[in-house]
């Protein structure tokens, strides 16, 4: 309603606007195309100001990055038909065990060799753009946007063990491909 | 605790997810156990180089102005279909303008107020927000250059120090989806914003609904006024007194455009 058009703004700008750089950074790795995020992050806004009366103020960051998730959910289908509270559209589980996970940790845990590794931003943002795409997520969600695991949760729609244990695959296999990468090895 | 039971705790300890006996317990694991530890320091490792190289990408300038329009756009929209509608009149004659019109004044109507919305909208976002100028500077030989090359018209910003309004600064913003210049005026406490748009109308809907804005009007505390001088479409808005404002319109009209005439 037209009457509402002034506090609507003043929400978005005081609530959604600080927090859209980080809205774009996850949408970049989520999209892992930049003309993509920017078209995720449009359609995101548009969604956050309509919605925008649903939100409570201190919950901004999760409810956007929710939707910027499950607008790139729907680029990849048709249309974004996302809200905040909709129903998780990756709900497709991986199936693997999470104790063999961690002990194959073994091979690739030298942290030494990990810090001492030459850190080649571009190399570094294509090591996580190269993780699938459910462990991609939380792996930027946690250390990008900085959420706590029940926020998490609450973003991809899966429980908080299963947000534990993607996190520790997602770091697992980032700092395997790490350690590999070809053009990484110089300073050691 | 063994190390099939602490490994896959090991994520949640770094991210201090655990509670207090359960990170007790992990911490008295990795004292003893040397596997487990660099399992740990693997990780702290890895977190400790993403956020060396930074995984945050700056938001692109002209992503976050398309933004800003794209929420103003409902309001424009409407406005090219009004003037769609007065091209039509023209063609039609007057006896179909007179039965519109009944229809066109509701269609004005309803757009005033929701313009009205808009500038109130961008008076406290401007407020808000933390974001009262992009050129901050009381010297309008500062802040009128600032404006060239972002807008196609110049705003004038005359000195009123002398009248009571000191000034603040100035900023880019938007208003019914258009491109404006907002100035920002000081009365004791009271900040004023001027919103100055261009009238020119020959490009489909571009200029400011000026005309459909009423000269004075207070709504929810805040007095505005919206007047038309030499090709531009002003507006003020503050939470002075509709008395104020007049007087602060009458100063900022009324001054001469000075800046143009001197060095």
């Amino acid at each position: 309603m037209s009457t509402d058009a002034a506090v609507r703004g003043a929400r978005f700008q005081a609530l959604i606007v600080p927090m859209l750089s980080d809205a774009y950074s996850l949408a970049r790795f989520l999209a892992r195309d930049a003309t993509a995020a920017e078209d995720i992050l449009q359609e995101a806004c548009l969604r956050a100001y309509r919605h925008i009366d649903s939100l409570r103020s201190d919950d901004a960051r999760a409810w956007l990055l929710t939707i910027v998730r499950n607008c790139f959910y729907a680029s990849r289908t048709a249309e974004c038909v996302a809200l905040a509270d909709s129903p998780s559209t990756a709900e497709q589980e991986d199936a693997y065990d999470h104790e063999e996970v961690c002990l194959e940790l073994r091979d690739h845990a030298d942290p030494q060799a990990i810090l001492e590794r030459s850190h080649d931003r571009e190399v570094v943002h294509d090591l996580i753009s190269q993780l699938p795409l459910q462990y991609r997520e939380v792996l930027v969600l946690r250390e990008l946007n900085e959420l706590p695991y029940r926020e998490i949760a609450r973003v991809t729609g899966a429980p908080i063990g299963t947000v534990m244990s993607r996190l520790a695959r997602a770091r697992a296999l980032l700092r395997t491909a790490w350690l590999e990468h070809p053009g990484n090895g110089g300073t050691t | 605790m063994n190390c099939k039971q602490v490994r896959p705790l090991l994520g949640a300890l770094l991210d201090g997810e655990l509670d207090p006996r359960n990170s007790g317990e992990l911490h008295a694991h990795l004292a003893h156990c040397e596997d487990c530890m660099r399992s740990y320091r693997a990780d702290e490792a890895v977190r400790t180089s993403l956020s060396r190289v930074g995984l945050r990408h700056d938001l692109p300038q002209a992503l976050r102005s398309r933004i800003m329009r794209n929420l103003a756009a409902p309001a424009g929209g409407r406005t090219r279909l009004r003037d769609g509608l007065l091209r039509w009149i023209v063609w039609a004659g007057w006896p179909v303008a007179v039965c519109v019109s009944a229809l066109l004044a509701l269609t004005l109507a309803g757009r005033r107020t929701e313009v009205r919305d808009e500038v109130i909208a961008l008076h406290v976002r401007s407020l808000l927000a933390d974001h009262v100028s992009d050129v901050a500077s009381s010297d309008g030989h500062t802040v009128k250059p600032w404006f060239a090359g972002k807008l196609d018209f110049a705003p004038p910003v005359p000195d009123l120090a002398a009248a009571g309004y000191r000034l603040i600064g100035g900023r880019l913003d938007y208003l019914a989806g258009h491109e404006v210049a907002a100035l920002v005026y000081q009365k004791r406490d009271h900040l004023i914003n001027v919103v100055v748009g261009s009238r020119d109308s020959s490009g489909a809907g571009a200029s400011l609904p000026c005309p459909t804005l009423p000269a004075a009007a207070t709504d929810r505390g805040y007095s505005l006024r919206a007047w038309v001088a030499s090709g531009l479409c002003f507006v003020a808005i503050s939470d002075i007194n509709p008395q104020d404002l007049k007087a602060f319109e009458r100063a900022y009209a009324g001054a001469p455009m000075s800046l143009e005439g001197k060095p």
